[in-house]
């Protein structure tokens, strides 16, 4: 991190993804032509490196361009279950396809270390790869198989783990652990506990030079905080472009620790609406009323992939423009 | 014990519907409202068509009481802003615990009704399609209030009590139109940072009970517990019903909140869980209505999903409909006809 301007900027996971990629990756996966899938993601993520080093962005990603959706990719790569036949309603008029955990993983837990060694091989800037936490991946899909949830989230965790090991022992610095269904079950302390033990576990040991992010969105985040300074996390990236007045209310009961950092959300993720260089900067200038510029990073609040790509590109410039504005006016 | 639904169903199977395809078309060539929404006649055709179908399917797995089959374009948010076409709605935001988004209100002024939700005229076709009994459901006002973007008058007492006053119309309506049943959606109260709104709530369900005063109205609470809220529900004047969530980790405090039910209130008792793809056994089944009839008689206790089956693979939905109907019915070894 100190190689880092102050005020690092970096992208949350998924980007936008070509029309023709996203309506091929549909299909069941047995029915897909792989080898075209391959180099459409290829190009995809390819695409989009570039297109952030251009921007300015400081910490990649690489969209998740190859992700059906963060739960499915892993789940059915490990082999531990079917997508079932029928999507489910998620909003508006989208359905998202269901993963159904049936057996234990069958496949290598391997998955992300090939297309990092795809982006690392591009990038010339640096590189964070995001992985879905166990958490989520339990919550956000159907489970025949395991007991019970604390099973399946603990299951999980061992595969994310392998998974982490593997990036770390290929250089992976920057590592970001997607749990945004850590926000939901706030009422349920024993909930948040197994979310918190199953990143535990993926985390120990691990070396000192990896900075661990974890992410979380759509949430009341006032409900969770600062029970989710628990969760082995140094950099925590959240959706606050719409900042709650209850999360300002509980930042100012309970600062958040210096020894941590926060990755602030500027920019709307789901509206395709491109916030102004003045918007974006007048939220960073709040957030630094809450967080030395040391602990800041910025970020928009989600995923981009729902907003059209010449809406995300907009949104991408204008946080770096903002950012650069406030960097200089704290230098 | 009859058996009731809980809110609408899911309707796309290996990713298709017709409705799908006509909300898709709709909104690529207008800009989407819920007054645009309105206007279209292509698509409220593919409602009306779709309720035909939902309720032949609700009818077809068991059940007694059914919803109407209506579903919204978008969300029933969305819709739900027709009847007060001078609001906003804005993005949407994710609905209690589930990986579901529905549009939030901005609520600048105080709202004004003009004109009567979707709701009311989807119930009057669906009670044109069938003679078996409807409940049409509604999220309630406290819920619409406590998600939405609240700012100057449209944050005040007078506020929530004319987006009460305008359910009460729609509720007035439906009764009007002969709905004996109506639910009213309002989980968010029971989490823990809403428990403090319950006045809110009771004073809204008293309003809207009262404009239909030989409609039973049910007021239904998911994914949640209810604990010390139990008895101030049952007092609340006008309440038919109340529908309680007995699956995962609410159904031993919920069970243990049972011993304090008293009158004659309805309990609508969510024992198949409508957000796992686990199909329950029958005896499982039976154990929960077993513990439920200690404190609640089995003529004033209904069989239900624990929420919205929507959150379900449509497969799994009506199987697991199907499979509450059947329990529910050899419970007491007769089928109780309403």
């Amino acid at each position: 991190m100190s190689q880092l301007p102050i005020l690092p900027i970096s992208s949350i996971g998924s980007l936008p993804k070509p029309p023709d990629l996203f309506q091929a990756e549909m299909a069941p996966l047995e029915q897909q032509d792989r080898a075209w899938m391959r180099q459409a993601q290829e190009t995809a993520v390819a695409d989009w490196l570039a297109t952030q080093e251009s921007l300015g962005i400081d910490v990649l990603v690489d969209g998740e361009q190859y992700r059906r959706s963060i739960t499915t990719y892993f789940l059915e790569g490990w082999g531990c279950a079917d997508i079932d036949p029928d999507a489910v309603w998620v909003l508006d008029n989208m359905y998202g396809q269901r993963a159904v955990i049936k057996r234990p993983a069958t496949e290598s837990r391997t998955l992300l270390l090939d297309w990092y060694q795809f982006a690392a091989a591009r990038a010339q800037s640096e590189l964070k790869v995001t992985v879905t936490g166990p958490y989520t991946l339990r919550d956000w899909v159907f489970d025949l198989h395991y007991p019970d949830r604390a099973a399946a989230v603990l299951a999980m965790a061992e595969y994310v783990r392998e998974e982490v090991q593997a990036l770390v022992a290929a250089g992976v610095r920057y590592l970001q652990i997607d749990e945004p269904a850590f926000v939901t079950r706030y009422d349920q302390p024993a909930e948040l506990d197994v979310a918190i033990e199953g990143m535990r576990r993926i985390c120990a040991g691990l070396p000192e030079h990896v900075t661990i992010f974890t992410h979380m969105c759509y949430g009341a985040f006032h409900e969770v905080y600062p029970k989710m300074l628990e969760l082995p996390a140094q950099v925590f990236c959240l959706e606050l472009a719409h900042v709650a007045p209850e999360m300002l209310d509980i930042l100012r009961q309970h600062p958040f620790p210096a020894d941590r950092g926060m990755g602030y959300g500027v920019v709307d993720a789901q509206d395709p609406r491109v916030e102004s260089v003045e918007e974006i900067e007048a939220r960073i200038r709040l957030a630094l009323e809450y967080f030395a510029p040391e602990q800041l990073w910025i970020n928009p609040d989600c995923g981009l992939q729902v907003v059209p790509r010449e809406s995300a590109v907009a949104k991408l410039e204008n946080l770096v423009a903002a950012t650069h504005r406030v960097r200089q006016s704290l230098a | 014990m009859l058996v009731t639904t809980s809110g609408r169903f899911p309707i796309v199977s290996n990713g298709q519907h017709p409705l799908r395809a006509a909300v898709e078309e709709w909104r690529a060539r207008v800009t989407p409202t819920p007054e645009a929404a309105w206007q279209d006649t292509e698509l409220r055709a593919v409602q009306a068509e779709t309720q035909a179908e939902l309720l032949a399917a609700q009818s077809e797995a068991g059940a007694d009481i059914l919803d109407t089959g209506y579903v919204p374009v978008y969300d029933e948010w969305f819709q739900m802003a027709r009847a007060a076409p001078d609001l906003e709605v804005a993005a949407p935001l994710r609905y209690l615990d589930t990986n579901t988004y529905y549009h939030h209100w901005v609520l600048d002024k105080v709202p004004k009704r003009n004109g009567e939700s979707p709701i009311v005229s989807a119930y009057r076709h669906a009670a044109s399609l069938t003679d078996v009994p409807l409940k049409p459901t509604l999220f309630g006002p406290y819920t619409i209030y406590a998600y939405a973007d609240r700012q100057g008058p449209g944050d005040t007492p007078e506020a929530f009590a004319a987006l009460v006053d305008m359910w009460a119309a729609d509720v007035a309506a439906l009764a009007a139109a002969g709905a004996k049943y109506v639910q009213i959606e309002e989980s968010v109260v029971l989490r823990p940072k809403h428990r403090a709104d319950f006045p809110l709530v009771a004073q809204a369900v008293e309003r809207i009970a009262s404009a239909a005063p030989d409609t039973t109205v049910v007021v239904h609470l998911a994914c949640g517990e209810i604990g010390d809220l139990l008895l101030p529900f049952l007092e609340i004047p006008g309440l038919g019903g109340l529908g309680l969530d007995f699956t995962d980790a609410y159904r031993a405090p919920n069970l243990a909140a049972l011993k304090q039910w008293r009158g004659d209130t309805f309990l609508q008792a969510g024992i198949a869980d409508a957000r796992s793809i686990r199909v329950e056994t029958e005896a499982d089944l039976h154990e929960t209505l077993n513990a439920i009839s200690a404190n609640v008689p089995a003529e004033r206790c209904w069989a239900a999903p624990s929420t919205t089956l929507l959150h379900l693979p449509r497969h799994a939905a009506f199987e697991k409909l199907a499979k509450l109907a059947s329990a529910a019915h050899s419970f007491n070894g007769k089928r109780t006809l309403p």
